[in-house]
């Protein structure tokens, strides 16, 4: 996923190029003509996409009913669609997924900041970088081969012997699941909330810092009083970043999930298998051309609406703190 | 009855005779020109045509594949790879109005498999596989164990022995030469997650060879009395042991059973639950294809199902048998009707396709037409489906393996694009035919289906896949000059 | 800093809460040092795997020969990844080659152009940089593979350009706006045409910046599954022709994922090496370009 900063021309001190430049190529017929016509090209198609997307999913609204909303019963092969398992499963996921990588994403990142010496700061954030690198399709191999079987035999067991079996850590430990699909995804999302915070963290002006220190305070009170305060907004766009591909992962989550098994909405157990909406599509597609087929453009068009709506609704919440701080 | 065909081989032949005389129909002369014929493709189709569906077919039909491109340029250009998944997938990519497979293979047949096809009359089934669902475990056994009881505690390591004619073997060594043993009703139960431990006496009666001796302590240690050569000694006494009987199934790594089913829609569950609803029918009303329940978790397809099994301690699960030879995974002994424990190899699922065979030919009350697909109406997936007329689960002869089954290929009754429907035809053909009576007997599909983990089906069978086969576009692409 | 902060500075400063502050501190210093050890460890696992499990399969003839069908009398009959090579180049090299003109065009006429069909357009893609990559290809499947009952390599190419286009057209218009406009203005002035000073001034000044947004996207695409998985079918023939079904490294690592035979599964660690070292020479390319913007 793409970890540019996208700094506006402003803070060069430079005027924004456009918005004071008056509109010139008018003169150039060829020239906008040209740059009209790609846009339109590209409009098109968006709207194509759309019509698509939406065309095809009203056959599988009309297959699934309205139990497609209020049925926990998914089994695609049994021609049942109650989706509450699907989304709650990628919700789960992400949120679990975000609840262990987001402290360890800072926290590495202020250790990168702060703990580091300078010159191995490059090679060590480097390091860290390189997880987001990884293919997701590599994930999922690392996932099914070696975490599966690692939790299966040794992580989940230990853990149930520690809670001695109470809920949730009981039942079967089968490997697979939801519990690794929350860590292949917590790791496949770290690295991002790690870059992104070093970036917000480094930029912090040296003389907060240095104010706060020479008052007395100790470096772990600065950090926790000064750094992350002021870093608030840029955290939460990392957040919103890693949230993003975390609802939309689909390769790694298909070979390590296990698929639906129970016909409640919730997971039971914390061992417990279950599937995204993401994942079930592609494993599923082989049927796509079936009666049944129609059901799977439903759920990408359910996707679609979670994933804009948490982009909103995260985008809206840094534009509020934004304001604030003005 | 029985006693007279003690030999497998004379049963099996006895059946086939018997059956050859239901079910063989009439067909053409030129039946070995045809096949002949079947081995090259003169004309190339315009898009090469695509294949797949359950994984139960995939390991034989990946090498009929790999043999029949082989053989002629042409045949490599007009057809594409098989894609395993599972059968519903096999069925629907045929079904539709834009289709994505020619060729789909399901293990349910059409009229058994609920709405998924819309017009069943538009397609021909032919049975293309004959091979068995291999219930498969990963258990391992405790090296040493220590017992611990109000008398003492003492561990044996390594030199547990066991009783009878068979001494100084430690459980692995055991296991594999007395493979678990089940009765479907046990097996049932475990699917159903009412047993849930390797260790559970239902498990152990049906294992009685599987003991090792392990030490236990009878009597506690006294510890001597005073100093020695003074008055009032009493020496002491150790620890005294026994050797007792332990049955393997209680020292298991991990006690816990783990139950992993295919998902919703597998054909190799089919087979399975058409078993189940013979053998355990309290439990198991009515096939269908619904995964199980109980189940740790699911997989779409066989191929990720063996290696779940293989990477859990204590896990059992069920696959064609070609999967548990491809990850090295132990095979449970079944218990089949007569009451005989049987190992699933080649032999025992032939003997269950040849005694189920000749059982559909004798049901000549249900089953007019001996071995047909053809079902009921409608089928709605809750309502007692009977399977007499093709299944050969759970027959009632002693060498059979319960869990046995045909698979099948579906494609469409008529095709329109000419060079289309002479690929289907040849190359369903090459696969389900052995080719007796050709010049090139040994390269046909049948004949792989041994080194695949199959049984090459019995000659009646391979003759009604002719016949059905010929139905494509009503016989025409069937000659010796197409 | 906010009251309750500068209330509790003031209050602290006897030596006894110092030491209380100090012990605090180290605490809170050691867990972001834990918390960085912990990121470390799956990063290990994965190279640990991928190196061990993967090197030994790099071999001139595991690169070239073509992908092999085994069978249980030959299970270890697999053969290598020269189809997938094959594959991989010519669906990323078309890819690459319609994304990057259609990006830059784009991005100069969101730079050049002021109308609301624009910014409509422009919001439209930066929605795309954040959808699932599934949904591409469920879109490609239906438009294409059922309307035409073919499998192609060249439709995972136009699937991989739904993915590729918008990031490089955001950080190419970014790359754009970042140019500073006395330059354009000078250019005007001397007479030139708008698009005489797009092509001739603005983009080779953007110029690296661009390049980093086309490595970005491009070492992005290279490891992407999902939309071309069911598009571009199968090939196990190196075959360079667009038209042709194909098998890229991503989509062989998932069918030997899910395959059957533990040799195939084991062979994934030897295709993921080769695609993590394409994906991450792309992407050092890419940080070469961001120094040198920088440098600027």
């Amino acid at each position: 996923m793409a970890t540019t900063q996208f700094d506006s021309p402003a803070e060069h001190g430079v005027p924004a190029a456009g918005r004071e430049r008056k509109f010139s190529a008018g003169s150039d017929r060829g020239y906008r003509f040209t740059l009209y016509g790609i846009v339109t090209v590209v409009g098109v198609i968006v709207f194509y996409f759309v019509y698509v997307l939406i065309k095809n999913s009203i056959p599988g609204w009309r297959f699934a009913g309205w139990s497609i909303f209020t049925s926990s019963h998914w089994s695609f092969g049994d021609n049942r669609f109650g989706v509450l398992p699907l989304v709650m499963g990628t919700v789960l996921t992400t949120f679990f997924a975000l609840l262990l990588a987001v402290p360890v994403g800072v926290g590495a990142a202020l250790a990168i900041v702060y703990l580091i010496p300078r010159r191995l700061r490059l090679v060590v954030s480097s390091f860290v970088e390189l997880l987001a690198v990884v293919p997701s399709i590599v994930y999922g191999v690392w996932g099914a081969l070696v975490m599966a079987t690692f939790l299966g035999n040794k992580g989940e067991p230990w853990l149930k012997n520690l809670a001695h079996g109470a809920w949730p850590f009981n039942g079967a430990t089968p490997g697979y699941g939801m519990t690794l699909g929350a860590i292949v995804l917590a790791v496949m999302i770290m690295p991002i909330v790690t870059a992104i915070s070093r970036d917000v963290i480094v930029a912090v002006p040296k003389e907060l810092t240095e104010g706060a220190l020479s008052l007395g305070a100790t470096r772990g009170q600065v950090i926790r009083r000064v750094i992350l305060p002021s870093c608030k907004t840029g955290i939460v766009g990392a957040v919103t970043l890693a949230t993003g591909r975390a609802l939309g992962e689909t390769i790694a989550l298909a070979t390590v999930l296990g698929g639906v098994t129970s016909q409640s909405p919730l997971p039971d157990r914390a061992f417990a298998t279950g599937s995204t909406l993401a994942a079930e599509i592609a494993i599923d597609f082989g049927s796509i051309t079936g009666r049944a087929g129609n059901v799977l453009f439903a759920l990408a068009l359910i996707l679609m609406v979670i994933v804009g709506a948490v982009t909103y609704l995260a985008r809206s919440i840094i534009r509020r703190n934004q304001r604030q701080f003005q | 009855m029985k006693k007279a065909f003690r030999t497998p081989i004379v049963a099996i032949a006895a059946s086939i005779a018997m059956v050859a005389v239901g079910v063989t129909p009439a067909f053409a002369a030129s039946e070995s020109s045809v096949l002949n014929n079947a081995l090259a493709v003169r004309t190339v189709p315009g898009s090469a045509l695509n294949m797949g569906g359950s994984s139960f077919d995939a390991n034989l039909v990946n090498a009929a594949w790999s043999q029949w491109k082989g053989l002629n340029s042409n045949n490599a250009a007009s057809l594409n790879t098989y894609q395993s998944s599972n059968s519903g997938t096999g069925r629907s990519g045929v079904d539709s109005s834009t289709p994505t497979f020619a060729i789909g293979f399901t293990d349910v047949p059409l009229n058994y498999a609920g709405q998924d096809v819309s017009d069943t009359s538009q397609y021909i089934e032919t049975p293309v596989a004959l091979g068995g669902v291999a219930i498969i475990t990963n258990l391992h056994y405790q090296t040493s164990t220590t017992v611990s009881n109000k008398f003492g505690t003492v561990k044996t390591t390594n030199k547990m022995t066991s009783n009878g004619t068979t001494t100084g073997r430690t459980c692995a060594q055991l296991v594999s030469a007395y493979p678990v043993a089940l009765d479907g009703k046990t097996l049932g139960s475990i699917f159903a997650g009412s047993v849930t431990t390797w260790n559970n006496p239902a498990i152990i009666a049906q294992n009685p060879r599987i003991t090792v001796e392990v030490l236990v302590p009878i009597a506690k240690a006294i510890k001597a009395k005073g100093k020695r050569g003074h008055k009032g000694y009493k020496a002491g006494v150790p620890q005294r042991n026994r050797l007792e009987l332990v049955n393997c199934l209680t020292l298991t790594t991990t006690p816990a059973i783990t139950v992993y089913s295919r998902t919703a829609g597998s054909g190799t569950t089919f087979i399975f639950r058409d078993y189940l609803s013979k053998a355990d029918s309290a439990e198991y009303p009515y096939p269908s294809s619904a995964a199980f329940t109980a189940a740790a978790s699911t997989f779409t397809s066989s191929s990720g199902l063996a290696p779940a099994v293989a990477g859990k301690d204590g896990a059992i699960g069920y696959v064609e048998y070609g999967y548990a030879i491809q990850n090295h995974l132990a095979t449970l002994r079944m218990k089949n009707s007569a009451g005989a424990y049987v190992n699933l190899t080649a032999s025992s699922v032939g003997a269950a396709a040849s005694a189920g065979l000749a059982a559909i030919t004798a049901n000549k009350a249900n089953c007019p037409n001996g071995f047909s697909l053809a079902g009921p109406a409608t089928y709605n997936g809750t309502t007692s489906v009977n399977t007499q007329c093709f299944s050969i689960t759970n027959v009632n002869s002693l060498a059979a393996y319960p869990i046995s089954g045909f698979s099948y290929a579906v494609a469409r009754k008529t095709i329109s694009d000419n060079a289309t429907a002479v690929v289907t035809t040849k190359f369903l053909l090459f696969l389900t035919q052995s080719g007796a009576g050709t010049n090139n007997s040994n390269t046909f599909g049948q004949n792989l289906a041994g080194p695949q983990g199959y049984v090459a089906m019995p000659k009646p069978i391979e003759n009604v896949a002719y016949g059905i086969i010929s139905q494509i576009n009503g016989g025409t692409d069937i000659s010796a000059t197409n | 800093m906010d009251s309750a902060t500068r209330r509790e500075y003031i209050r602290s400063t006897s030596a006894r809460s110092y030491r209380r502050r100090a012990i605090y501190s180290r605490l809170y210093l050691l867990a972001i040092f834990v918390a960085l050890l912990i990121a470390f460890v799956p990063l290990a696992s994965i190279l640990q795997n991928v190196i061990g499990h993967g090197l030994h399969y790099i071999t001139w003839s595991y690169l070239t020969t073509s992908q092999q069908l085994p069978s249980i009398v030959s299970p270890n009959n697999i053969g290598g990844i020269g189809n997938a090579l094959a594959g991989t180049a010519i669906v990323d090299l078309i890819a690459v080659a319609i994304s990057i003109p259609l990006a830059i065009l784009l991005s100069m006429a969101m730079f050049e152009l002021r109308s609301r069909w624009v910014s409509a357009v422009r919001a439209a893609v930066e929605t795309f940089i954040g959808l699932p990559s599934i949904v591409f290809g469920v879109f490609t499947y239906v438009s294409l593979v059922l309307t035409t009952h073919q499998f192609r390599a060249y439709y995972g190419s136009l699937a991989l350009c739904f993915i590729m286009v918008p990031v490089m057209t955001i950080n190419a218009l970014a790359a754009l706006e970042s140019v500073p406009d006395t330059l354009i203005e000078a250019g005007l002035s001397l007479g030139l045409r708008p698009s005489r000073v797009m092509l001739h001034i603005v983009l080779p000044a953007a110029r690296a910046r661009v390049f980093t947004g086309i490595f970005l996207a491009f070492s992005r695409a290279v490891g992407e599954t999902a939309p071309i998985l069911f598009v571009i079918g199968a090939s196990q023939l190196p075959s360079l022709d667009p038209g042709k079904q194909a098998t890229t490294l991503p989509s062989l690592m998932y069918n030997y994922l899910t395959g059957s035979y533990p040799t195939q599964r084991d062979s994934c660690w030897g295709i993921a090496l080769v695609l993590m070292v394409t994906v991450l020479f792309f992407n050092i390319l890419s940080r070469i370009f961001v120094a040198r913007t920088n440098q600027q």
